[in-house]
């Protein structure tokens, strides 16, 4: 119901956005090109996990301070997860997701020419889970255009579902603001901050997980279904620093470290590189990032709840992604340029491979996990 | 929390008034900051697929700037 209701402001939107593009200035006599692309990504892990998920996007400038963009994309995930197959009824599932997004961007004060405003809806839908995202956004170029702000607000309005169950039906509503300083440091280097803060509403649990109980003696007594506290506050910083090193030949560096809080107590450290080289006069470029996380669970997480004769604790989780974990991931990416000029080219391909691996430090059923994306894609002007 | 808040919010203040004060860079040399390698992330593509991948496979969220829609996570 909230679903459908809010499928209606998501069209208000869309057309709010085309009559904002239809009010503001006139066609440019040779306007930025449309552009359109396409991906397709291949998730799988030693979890016996596979997704795979193409993708479609574009973006089509209807005056030279108006544009509008869409993009799609389908998730079909197959899986006999641990995770899968250690709920109350254990079976392996096949689904999918189709998520659909919309957007306008414009600068819609002549006299502001640094003001640009956006508004953006985001929808996905599977066969137990629906979510809708709103958000709008500015954007604004300040001291000559060498330091750029950005303040977003997003509202996310799920509702959570269970197969086989059309009784179940739970919501959750997050608040997003996100503010970032993007600054030019010299002619080489560029720092950004990004801060946000969300507020998670509503049923965060998973309708499939049970948690068992142990009884004083160890041995496991019943299981009830999972339980967390229907609040959540987070926030995060993350402060970025890009470089190009090198005179004729340039390799761009890009550092970052994000920290991460929230008020179930779960704290995070990320941090990343990425090196790109470019190649054959920036027609071509070699990327490679490693990335680095490191949690501590949340306050309610254990590895085994006990219940000693007073009953089982009222915050209860067996989603080991709560508890304290590691994640260590390389990434190695190819960029090509062909036709046009290498900054404007008639086409432009990519491909990507990416290695992770999981460490859940305080999980009874599984130590870690491998994982690996394949991304390969192309976009192009029209 | 709200000690956190009041101090990453004075933090973003500070910051913005001490970026205001730097270096000035025309836009005649900005051909090295308008590289493709200088731009984050270098393809958006494949960063929106690991962001979305780890999104759901880490208790973190935000930092990246960017607004998902939906986990397909349950």
């Amino acid at each position: 119901m909230q679903l459908k209701a809010l499928r209606a402001a998501l069209a208000v939107l869309v057309s709010a956005g085309w009559a904002l593009a239809a009010d503001v200035a006139p066609a440019h006599a040779d306007p930025p090109k449309p552009e359109a692309g396409a991906s397709i990504s291949f998730y799988a892990d030693d979890d016996s996990v596979t997704v795979i998920s193409p993708a479609a996007s574009t973006t089509v400038p209807l005056t030279d301070t108006v544009a509008v963009d869409a993009a799609a994309t389908l998730d079909v995930v197959s899986a006999a997860s641990i995770d899968v197959v250690s709920q109350a009824t254990p079976y392996a599932m096949s689904e999918r997701r189709v998520e659909g997004a919309v957007g306008v961007t414009a600068a819609p004060f002549a006299s502001v020419p640094e003001l640009e405003l956006s508004l953006r809806g985001i929808g996905s839908t599977e066969n137990d889970y629906d979510a809708l995202t709103l958000a709008a956004g500015a954007r604004y170029e300040a001291f000559e255009r060498n330091t750029t702000f950005l303040l977003s607000y997003g509202l996310g309005l799920d509702d959570v579902g269970r197969r086989n169950d059309p009784t179940f039906s739970r919501s959750r509503n997050t608040h997003h603001v996100t503010g970032t300083v993007t600054q030019v440091l010299d002619a080489r280097t560029v720092a950004d901050l990004v801060v946000d803060t969300s507020y998670v509403d509503g049923y965060q649990a998973s309708p499939y997980r049970f948690v068992p109980i142990y009884d004083a003696s160890g041995q496991r007594a019943y299981s009830l279904p999972e339980r967390t506290p229907d609040g959540r506050w987070m926030g995060s910083a993350l402060v970025r620093l890009r470089h190009a090193f090198g005179d004729s030949s340039e390799v761009y560096v890009h550092a970052d470290y994000r920290f991460y809080l929230d008020d179930w107590g779960v704290l995070s450290h990320t941090v990343s590189v990425r090196g790109v080289l470019p190649l054959a006069d920036e027609r071509l470029s070699l990327s490679a990032a490693v990335r680095g996380y490191f949690q501590r669970g949340a306050d309610f997480y254990e590895r085994r709840y006990r219940d000693d004769g007073r009953g089982a604790p009222a915050l209860r989780t067996r989603d080991r992604i709560l508890g304290g974990m590691q994640t260590l991931s390389a990434e190695v990416s190819v960029l090509g340029a062909l036709g046009g000029l290498p900054r404007d080219p008639d086409l432009r391909l990519f491909a990507s491979a990416s290695l992770l691996r999981f460490t859940w430090l305080d999980y009874e059923l599984q130590a870690g996990r491998w994982a690996m994306i394949l991304t390969l894609g192309a976009s192009a002007p029209f | 929390m709200t000690m956190l808040r009041t101090s990453v919010g004075l933090a973003l203040v500070g910051l913005t008034l001490a970026l205001g004060g730097c270096a000035h860079v025309h836009p005649w040399e900005r051909e090295t900051l308008a590289a493709p390698g200088m731009q984050a992330p270098p393809c958006a593509p494949v960063a929106r697929e690991s962001e979305h991948v780890i999104a759901v496979r880490e208790a973190s969220r935000g930092g990246t700037g960017s607004v998902g829609g939906g986990c397909g996570c349950n």
